[in-house]
C-alpha cells in the first residue's frame, strides 16, 4: 500500500465519495449482474453513506428517482430490486427510504404499497418477503419501518407483531431470524428496532441482551455477529445500533472499534471491506460509516440507529425515539 | 479448452449436467486447469470444461460466470415474451418457453443462490405442475451440497416450500400440534419415509460441514425436528418411532459438538430442541432428554476446552434449562472448576489456542455473574 503515515487513522471521505460515485459505471460487469438482485438496497446504502459523510448531492437525484420508479412492479404493488425483478419487501423498504431521503414521496402510490406490505403479515404475526411466503424477522422490521415512514403504522396489528418477536427471544436474550433460530446480531437489530418503533422495548431482557451484545467485541476491537465467528465491519452497525437504542453504547470499547473500522478502508480505491485486506463493497462501506457516526466520529452527520437514515430526516417526521449515540467529537488539529 | 468452446454450447452442457441431479457440486477456482488433466480419458473429453465423475460435478468458476451472463439474457428474454412468463406458460406443457425458463433459472440460481426472481419462476412452474416437486427437491439438494450455495436462506426456504406442499392450492394442511413458541408459525414439513428423513438430515450435516456454523441449515434442521415432534403429538401411538429418532439425533449432535467445539449453532440447536420437547410435557420424551444429560456433557466439555465461548454458553444455558433437576451437579462444577478459574489472572491460559477469543478466566467470571443474577432473581 502506498498510504502516507497516519492516513489509516482517518476516515478518507473524498475517496469513499468517489468510490460510491463510481459504482454505477460498469453495467456490463459480471459483478453488476451478480448483484442485480440487491441493486435497490445498494443505492440506499450508497445514498445513506453519502448523506452521513455530508455529500448527499454526489449522486444525481433525478436519475436515482427515475431508477427507483422503473423498479415498480405494478402487478404486485411493490418494488423489485431491479427493473426485471419481482417485487419484494426488501427492495420496497429501500425504495421508500430513498424516496424519503430525496424528499420525493409524492412519486409513490402510498395506498398500494401499504396494501402490499400489510398483505404479507402471517397469522403468527411475522411477515413474508413476498407472496411466496418466506418469513424472517427482517421482513417484520421492514414492514414496521416502512409503515412508520409512510405514517400508516395505525393500520398494523401491533399486538400480533410483538407476540411474534416475543417467540423469537432466546436464552441469551437475543433474537433470531424466526422463532427458535439462533441469536444473530443483525436479527437482534431488526427485532430491537421494530420494538423501538412500536414503543415496546419493555419486551427486551435488556441486561441479558446487552451482555451478549458487548461480548461480540473481540480483542482486536472488531465485532462479530455470533459466538466464535470472525469480526466483520457490518456488525459495527448491527451491534452498535441495538446498544444505542437500549442506551448502552458505552458497553463496548469505542476507540478500539473505531480503529478497527478505519483499518478496513481501502486506501487506494476507497470503500470499506468486511475486514482489513479484503475487497471493499458498498454494503460494508455504508455500515462502516454508519457505525462511525454512532461512535461520534468527527465531521460526520448523525445517523438514526432505529431507521438507519439521517437523524434530521427522522426528527422532521416526528419519529425520533429515545436512542443515544456517543457525542460527536471535534476534529483533532494535527 | 474452455476458450475454444462457445458460450452457448457450454451453457447447454452445464444445463444438461445439472439436470442429472449430481450427488455433489463443487465450484473449482479459476478456469479449473489445476483439476483437469490433458484429456487422456474419454469422459473428460465428453464433459469438458466440466468435471463429471461418479455423478459428482466440478464447475470452473470462470466458466460458471460466463454461463451466468448468458443465462441472464436468456431468462430476461423468455420472461418478457409476450407479457410475463407466468401468464404465457399457463396450461401449455410443451411450450419451449417453459424449458428455457427451467434451464436458464437453474444456472442463475447455481451462480447466484439469492436470485429470488429465478426461484419464484420455478415455484410458479411447480405450482402449475410443470416441474415435478420431487425433481425440484433433487435439484436443490445438488445445489446445497456445494459450499457456495449451502449458506443461502433462500435455498433452504425453497426446500421447505416444497417439503410442506405449499404449492398445493387446496392443501389439507392440518394445524401444527406444537405449543406456542415452538414453531407454531411454520407449516409442518412432510417426509414420505424414514429414508427421506435420513437423507434430509444427511444433507444438513454435509451443509454444516462444508460451511461451519451454517445458520440457515441449523434452522432448517430445527424446523424438520419440530415437524416430526408435531406429528408425534398428533398421534403418539402411531408415531412412537419419534422417541428413537430423538435419541439418535441428540446423541449424534452431542458427538458433533465434541468434534466442532467452536460451533455454537449446534449447541443452540440441541438446547432449543430440548426446550421444545420439554415444553410438550410428555413423560416418555422428558425421560429421553433427561437420559441424554446435556448439562453433564456441557460441563465435561468446558473442563476440557475452557477457551471456547461456544462451550461456556452451552454450560450457561444448560444450567438455565436443567437448573431445577440438576442442582447438585451445577454446584460441584461451580465450586471445583469455575471459581478457581475465575480467580486466576486474565492472562490467556495454555489451553487457549484460538487467538481471537477472550481468556478462559473471563468466561468463568461471566458464568458466575450470570449465575448470581439468576439466583438473585429467584429470591
Amino acid at each position: 500500500m502506498t498510504a502516507k503515515p497516519g492516513e489509516q487513522d482517518k476516515l478518507l471521505v473524498p475517496l469513499h465519495v468517489s468510490y460510491i460515485k463510481s459504482l454505477g459505471n460498469n453495467k456490463d460487469d459480471l459483478a453488476y449482474h451478480l448483484t442485480a438482485h440487491l441493486r435497490m438496497n445498494a443505492i440506499y446504502w450508497g445514498l445513506t453513506a453519502l448523506c452521513i459523510m455530508g455529500h448527499q448531492d454526489a449522486l444525481d437525484r433525478e436519475e436515482m428517482i427515475d431508477f427507483v420508479m422503473s423498479c415498480w412492479d405494478d402487478e404486485a404493488g411493490g418494488f423489485g430490486a431491479h427493473p426485471d425483478h419481482d417485487a419484494h419487501i426488501l427492495a420496497t423498504l429501500s425504495a421508500i427510504q430513498i424516496l424519503v431521503t430525496q424528499d420525493a414521496l409524492d412519486r409513490l402510490d402510498v395506498d398500494r404499497v401499504v396494501k402490499f406490505i400489510l398483505s404479507l403479515q402471517q397469522p403468527s404475526g411475522i411477515f413474508a418477503g413476498d407472496s411466496f411466503g418466506e418469513v424472517d424477522t427482517r421482513f417484520l422490521y421492514i414492514a414496521v419501518n416502512a409503515l412508520s415512514l409512510l405514517g400508516r403504522l395505525s393500520e398494523l396489528d401491533v399486538e400480533k407483531t410483538v407476540a411474534y418477536i416475543r417467540q423469537c427471544q432466546n436464552f441469551d436474550g437475543g433474537y433470531g431470524a424466526t422463532a427458535g433460530a439462533e441469536s444473530h446480531a443483525a436479527q437482534v437489530f431488526v427485532c430491537v428496532a421494530a420494538l423501538a418503533i412500536l414503543d415496546r422495548l419493555d419486551e427486551v431482557d435488556q441486561e441479558t441482551l446487552c451482555w451478549w451484545l458487548s461480548e461480540r467485541q473481540l480483542p482486536n476491537g472488531g465485532l462479530n455477529g455470533r459466538p466464535e465467528k470472525l469480526e466483520d465491519v457490518c456488525y459495527s452497525f448491527w451491534v452498535l445500533s441495538s446498544l444505542s437504542i437500549l442506551n448502552k453504547i458505552t458497553w463496548i470499547d469505542s476507540e478500539k472499534l473505531t480503529a478497527f473500522i478505519l483499518s478496513a478502508q481501502d486506501l487506494e480505491t476507497g470503500g470499506i471491506a468486511d475486514r482489513p485486506g479484503d475487497m471493499v463493497d458498498v454494503f460494508h462501506t455504508h455500515f462502516g460509516v454508519a457505525g462511525l457516526s454512532l461512535l461520534g466520529y468527527p465531521g460526520l452527520v448523525d445517523l438514526d440507529p432505529v431507521y438507519c437514515m439521517p437523524a434530521s430526516i427522522i426528527e422532521v417526521k416526528g419519529l425520533r425515539k429515545g436512542w443515544k449515540a456517543l457525542p460527536r467529537r471535534l476534529a483533532q488539529v494535527s | 479448452m474452455s476458450v475454444s468452446t462457445s458460450t452457448s454450447a457450454t451453457y447447454e452442457l452445464l444445463v444438461s449436467l445439472l439436470a442429472k441431479c449430481p450427488k455433489t457440486i463443487e465450484i473449482l477456482p479459476g478456469d479449473g486447469a489445476l483439476w483437469t488433466h490433458s484429456g487422456d480419458s474419454s469422459d473428460e473429453a465428453t464433459f469438458a470444461p466440466f468435471l463429471f465423475l461418479d455423478n459428482n460435478l466440478g464447475i470452473p468458476q470462470k466458466v460458471l460466470y460466463q454461463a451466468y451472463i448468458h443465462a441472464v439474457g436468456v431468462f430476461k428474454l423468455v420472461r418478457k415474451s409476450p407479457t410475463r412468463a407466468s401468464e404465457e406458460i399457463q396450461g401449455n406443457d410443451n411450450s419451449p418457453a417453459v424449458q428455457i425458463l427451467i434451464d436458464s433459472s437453474s444456472i442463475l440460481i447455481l451462480a447466484n443462490p439469492s436470485h429470488q426472481t429465478a426461484l419464484n419462476a420455478r415455484k410458479l412452474l411447480v405450482k402449475k405442475q410443470l416441474i415435478d416437486p420431487r425433481t425440484e427437491l433433487c435439484f436443490i439438494a445438488s445445489l446445497l451440497s456445494s459450499q457456495h450455495c449451502a449458506k443461502h436462506a433462500e435455498l433452504w426456504y425453497h426446500r421447505r416450500w416444497l417439503l410442506s406442499s405449499a404449492y398445493e392450492t387446496h392443501g389439507t394442511q392440518s394445524p401444527t400440534c406444537l405449543p406456542a413458541g415452538a414453531g407454531a408459525s411454520h407449516r409442518d414439513l412432510m417426509f414420505a419415509s424414514q429414508t427421506n428423513l435420513q437423507q434430509e438430515l444427511g444433507l444438513l450435516s454435509r451443509a454444516c460441514e462444508v460451511y461451519p456454523r451454517n445458520y440457515f441449515a441449523w434452522t432448517h434442521r430445527l424446523i424438520c425436528m419440530r415437524s416430526l415432534l408435531s406429528d408425534h403429538l398428533a398421534n403418539p401411538s402411531k408415531n412412537s418411532n419419534f422417541v428413537v429418532i430423538l435419541r439418535r439425533e441428540i446423541d449424534g449432535i452431542k458427538q458433533w459438538i465434541e468434534h466442532h467445539v467452536s460451533d455454537y449453532s449446534a449447541v443452540h440447536y440441541i438446547l432449543t430442541l430440548s426446550r421444545d420437547v420439554l415444553q410438550c410435557k410428555t413423560l416418555v420424551l422428558e425421560e429421553t432428554i433427561d437420559e441424554e444429560d446435556m448439562l453433564a456433557h456441557a460441563i465435561a466439555l468446558v473442563c476440557e476446552y475452557p477457551g471456547h465461548e461456544a462451550l461456556w454458553l452451552y454450560a450457561r444455558i444448560a444450567t438455565l434449562i436443567f437448573d431445577a433437576r440438576e442442582k447438585q451437579q451445577i454446584e460441584q462444577f461451580v465450586e471445583s472448576f469455575v471459581r478457581p478459574l475465575a480467580s486466576q489472572n486474565s492472562i490467556t491460559g495454555a489451553w487457549d489456542d484460538v487467538a481471537n477469543q477472550l481468556g478462559s478466566s473471563e468466561y468463568a467470571r461471566l458464568y458466575l455473574s450470570k449465575r448470581a443474577k439468576v439466583d438473585s432473581s429467584r429470591e
